[in-house]
Formats: C-alpha cells, sequence, structure tokens
C-alpha cells in the first residue's frame, strides 16, 4: 500500500472517530476502565504470589535432634530403664532419612556448639547469663538441629510431617500460618484475576465491536460508493480496523497512565505507614515489586492487549454488519 | 464487452427476476435498456456489477466470466466499468473535486496523477469553475455531471447509467444524454438503463427492452418497442425468431 493511501486512511479514520466522537469517548472510557481492572488484578496478584513465594522460600523448616539417646527413650516410654550418662545422637542417621525425602532441596546441620554459639551471639546485651554453659559446668539447652529448604513450598505440611517421622527428630517447627494462608490468598487472588480478566476481555470486544458497528451504519453510503468504484475489500475495511486500534491503543495508554499513578502512589503511602507497622507488614512492604521493575512490562501488554482486542472486535463487527 | 448466455436469476425469495435471457453489447455501442419498474433492469445491472450472481447461464463483462470469476477480482472488474446512478450516490461533505478524487484515492492511485486527473474529467464534464462545490451547492443536472466525471476518471471502456436523468429536469436530462453521446463518440461503450421510452426514443440508438424479466424486443433485430402489455413476450434466441418470420 502506498504511503498517501496509508495516510488517507488514516485521516478517514480521525474524521470518523471524530464524527462518532461520543460513541469514541465512551468506548475509551469503557475500555480503559477495563484494562485498569485488568492491570490492576494482575499487579495484586503479581504482588501476592511474590510475597507468598518469598515468606515461604525464606521460612526454612527446623527439625530438632533429641538431645541424647536416653532422652529419647523416655520420652517414649518414662517407665524405661536407663542408664546414668548420656550417649548422643548422631547426625548421620537423621541425614540418612532426610535423603530419602523428595522435597527437600537442602539442609544445614547446626551441632548443639553451633547452636549455642548462635545464641550467644542474639543475645550479647545479657553478658554472662550463658557462661556457665560456654565453660561446660552446665549442659547446653540449645538442641542440634537441621536448617531444611524444600523445593515445593505447597508441600510443605506433608514434608514437616515426613520429617517429624524420623525417630532422632524431637520436634519440626514449619513455617509459620501466615505463609499456608499467603499461599492461599495467591490461589485465590489469581483464580478470581483470570475469570475477572476474562470478563473483561469479552466486555472489551463488545464496546469495540458496537462502536465499530456504529462507524459502518454511519459510513455505509460511503461504503457502498467505494465498492461499486472498485475498492478492495481490505482497503474498504481498512479504516475500521485502524479505528478499532486506535481506540484500543489509547485507551491502553490512559489506563496505563492511571495504574501506574496508583501504583506509585500506594507505594509512597505504604512506606510512610511502616513507621507505625509491625517488621511482618514492614517486610510485606519491601516485598513489593518495585514500579521500576514493571512500568515497561505493563505498558507493552497494555499496548498489546489494547490493540488486540481493538483489532479482534473490529473483526467481529465488520463480519457481521460489513458484506463486501 | 458485455454477453449474458442463457442468464437466469431466481432471488432466494422465489422470485424469478430474470429468465432465459441471451444478449451481447458490442465494443463502442450505446444502448437504452428499456423496461417498466419491475422488469429486471435492476437486476441485470447488478449481475453485470456483480452484486449478484446469475442462477443459471453466464455473464461476461471486458472479457471477465462473472460466473467463475474469483471474488478478490470484483473490484478490478468494477475499475472497468464506469457507474452513474439515478440518485447520483456522490458523499456530501466532499466538494466536486474530493467526491471524484476518491474514487482514485479509495483504488491506490497516487496523490500526484489524482491532482492532474481529476480537474481533467471535471472539465470535460462541464464543471471546470465548480470544483470546489458542494453536492448541496449545485443543481441535480450539475451533481449528476460530477457523478459522471467520476464514473470516467478510471477511463473505462464501459460506462453504465442507471435513469441518469430520474432526478433531474427535462431540459437538463437532454444535456446529461448529450454528455454520453459525445463519450460514447470517442468508442466508450454506453449502456442507459432507463424506463423512460420516450428518452429512449428521442435518440436513435440501439433499444433493448426488457419486461418480466424477459428480452421483449431488441431495435438491433428490427424488432420495435412493445407498449402493450399483453404483448410482452420472450424473445430470447435471435434464430428462433428469423424461423418465425420465414
Amino acid at each position: 500500500m502506498i504511503f498517501s493511501s496509508f495516510k488517507y486512511l488514516f485521516k478517514q479514520c480521525m474524521k470518523s472517530m471524530y464524527a462518532n466522537r461520543m460513541m469514541t469517548l465512551s468506548s475509551i472510557g469503557v475500555l480503559t476502565a477495563c484494562l485498569f481492572v485488568t492491570g490492576a488484578a494482575t499487579m495484586l496478584s503479581l504482588n501476592v504470589t511474590k510475597s507468598a513465594e518469598v515468606l515461604v522460600g525464606n521460612t526454612e523448616i527446623v527439625a530438632y535432634v533429641w538431645n541424647s539417646e536416653e532422652e529419647k527413650i523416655l520420652a517414649a516410654n518414662p517407665d524405661a530403664e536407663i542408664g546414668v550418662g548420656k550417649t548422643l545422637i548422631s547426625p548421620d542417621i537423621v541425614q540418612a532419612e532426610l535423603d530419602k525425602i523428595d522435597n527437600i532441596s537442602s539442609y544445614e546441620y547446626i551441632s548443639k556448639e553451633q547452636a549455642l554459639a548462635e545464641a550467644d551471639a542474639m543475645m550479647e546485651e545479657e553478658n554472662g547469663l550463658l557462661e556457665d554453659m560456654k565453660d561446660g559446668t552446665r549442659d547446653s539447652v540449645f538442641p542440634a538441629s537441621f536448617r531444611i529448604k524444600v523445593k515445593d513450598s505447597t508441600d510443605i505440611a506433608q514434608t514437616a510431617a515426613q520429617i517429624a517421622a524420623i525417630v532422632d527428630i524431637e520436634e519440626v517447627r514449619a513455617p509459620s500460618e501466615l505463609a499456608g494462608i499467603l499461599l492461599s490468598v495467591k490461589n485465590t487472588v489469581n483464580y478470581v484475576g483470570i475469570s475477572l480478566i476474562a470478563i473483561l476481555i469479552v466486555v472489551g470486544l463488545v464496546v469495540i465491536s458496537n462502536t465499530i458497528r456504529l462507524t459502518v451504519f454511519a459510513r455505509r453510503k460511503e461504503i457502498n460508493i467505494m465498492k461499486f468504484v472498485g475498492a478492495t475489500n481490505a482497503f474498504i475495511r481498512m479504516p475500521f480496523f485502524m479505528e478499532g486500534m486506535t481506540v484500543g491503543l489509547i485507551s491502553a495508554v490512559v489506563a496505563f497512565g492511571f495504574l501506574s499513578g496508583s501504583y506509585v502512589g500506594i507505594m509512597a503511602l505504604l512506606q510512610e505507614s511502616t513507621i507505625t507497622t509491625t517488621s511482618v507488614i514492614m517486610q510485606e512492604i519491601s516485598n513489593i515489586i518495585p514500579y521500576n521493575a514493571i512500568w515497561l512490562p505493563l505498558l507493552v501488554a497494555f499496548i498489546a492487549s489494547g490493540i488486540v482486542v481493538g483489532s479482534i472486535g473490529t473483526a467481529f463487527s465488520i463480519r457481521k454488519h460489513l458484506n463486501v | 464487452m458485455i454477453k449474458f448466455e442463457g442468464v437466469k436469476k431466481i432471488y432466494p425469495s422465489g422470485s424469478v427476476a430474470l429468465n432465459n435471457v441471451d444478449l451481447e453489447i458490442e465494443k463502442g455501442e450505446f444502448v437504452f435498456i428499456l423496461g417498466h419498474s419491475g422488469a429486471g433492469k435492476s437486476t441485470f445491472l447488478k449481475l453485470i456489477l456483480r452484486e449478484e450472481q446469475a442462477t443459471e447461464g453466464t455473464v461476461r463483462v471486458n472479457g471477465y466470466n462473472l460466473k467463475t470469476m474469483k471474488k478478490a477480482k470484483i473490484p478490478y472488474l468494477r475499475r472497468s466499468l464506469g457507474v452513474v446512478f439515478q440518485d447520483f450516490r456522490l458523499i456530501p461533505t466532499m466538494t466536486a473535486y474530493e467526491n471524484v478524487a476518491f474514487a482514485m484515492r479509495v483504488t491506490n492511485i497516487p496523490e500526484k496523477e489524482i491532482q492532474t486527473r481529476v480537474p481533467f474529467v471535471l472539465n470535460l464534464v462541464g464543471l471546470g469553475d465548480k470544483i470546489g462545490r458542494y453536492p448541496s451547492e449545485m443543481s441535480g443536472g450539475e451533481q449528476q455531471r460530477v457523478a459522471l466525471a467520476r464514473a470516467l476518471v478510471h477511463s473505462p471502456p464501459i460506462i453504465i447509467a442507471d435513469e441518469p436523468t430520474g432526478n433531474i429536469d427535462p431540459e437538463l436530462s437532454v444535456e446529461i444524454m448529450e454528455l454520453l453521446a459525445a463519450i460514447n463518440s470517442v468508442g466508450i461503450t454506453v449502456v442507459v438503463v432507463t424506463h423512460e421510452h420516450k428518452l429512449a426514443e428521442r435518440f436513435n440508438k440501439r433499444v433493448i427492452q426488457i419486461e418480466n424479466g424477459f428480452v421483449v424486443a431488441d431495435s438491433a433485430k428490427g424488432q420495435e418497442i412493445v407498449m402493450n402489455e399483453e404483448d410482452w413476450k420472450p424473445r430470447t434466441f435471435a434464430k428462433e425468431e428469423e424461423e418465425v418470420t420465414v
């Protein structure tokens, strides 16, 4: 297609949009709203997913090993007769058992000495409290443990149960309930988001297709003349596609502006409120995806969906109403 | 140029618009297609423009077999036909120049060519001084001339005029018909579809009369226009006609 034709088609498209400006504006409005809600749902879903992943990913399962064989036996049977003295438990058996569990990605053994050192470091201010344990006059109360990371965090409860079943393990601490709640919130947000997007895509298609139908109706005489002077079908259809895509494009840019503004605004509000909030929430806020990391993919996605919805909506309308 | 061979057109409603029509219009001819309303004239036009397809038989126009031609070729067939309608079909928001240029723009013709060709054809139809006027600022006759200029802009070998004088004062009708005759004199085939038998009689040209979907008279075969409805009988095959007269 030569340049002058393109110029002509573009002019026709602009003229037609201006002639039907109320309809054009209202369809841009509806499409902007659709894209905004779709974008907001996507952002929420992305952020909740990321938070859940960070939270679950950071949280290890901690499995505490019995202090000694004697304690383990007594715990199972308080009446059991045991001799004096202590038989320390070797981590090798636990390690062998852990290796058998598929969902474990890695683990680290923390010996009683390391546990004591860590506790000492944490309790710097209460110096002297752990002195007797450190110099060996009193047995350390800090048990040896395994810090375990899992591959699939959704199976964490099952994995924790498997670890708890190991004989030499006294107690297992799995990630907090918050992670589980966040995971289920993530799934719900995703399902709701996907359904919402599907509904809004249909709404967008209907709106565009209706606008184009009106344009076709307004220009029916012109279309008729174009037909009998020998314009090709592609040429007759092109201005309508251009119009549909332009409406999509404008809506995408406007929706992007609104969503960006809202995102940045909400982030600023949250950061202001961190002074008064608890550490868990603070950590959650720090997990929010920064605007710099998302604006470009968001803009590209908006423009692409605006144009795609615009042209598919036009195609529907033309198929039904433009018999060339 | 235009050839109908055993053409029958039945619409989905079951009404038979054309029945066994055989006719041929040669290059450079000036032909009136005469008929009362509902005779099948519009269907005849629609078949030539390939808006409709014949139910039976073959229509050939400008070397295209309209029965076998691909849909994508239809615009090219139409570019080889200049069409003028009773209601002019001008775009009211465009000037005379823009209306004619429109036909060129929508067929991908470069702007430079449009700028030289449009004033030329508007001059040809005697509207050189009204190039910037809108249809609402022109008389019926002038509007029809713009339509004629638009039909001529692609230099088509055939001009088809559907009731071209239907919306024009009688004195201006003559002007339009003379313009069509002038166009014909340079070798362009002109087909005028009309219900006005007086108009057809005034110009001493070939007249093909269609009534009730049949060709009832063709002056090229020495047949006169049949005014009486009771005498409208199909005259489809030239050979049969000859046999009857012998």
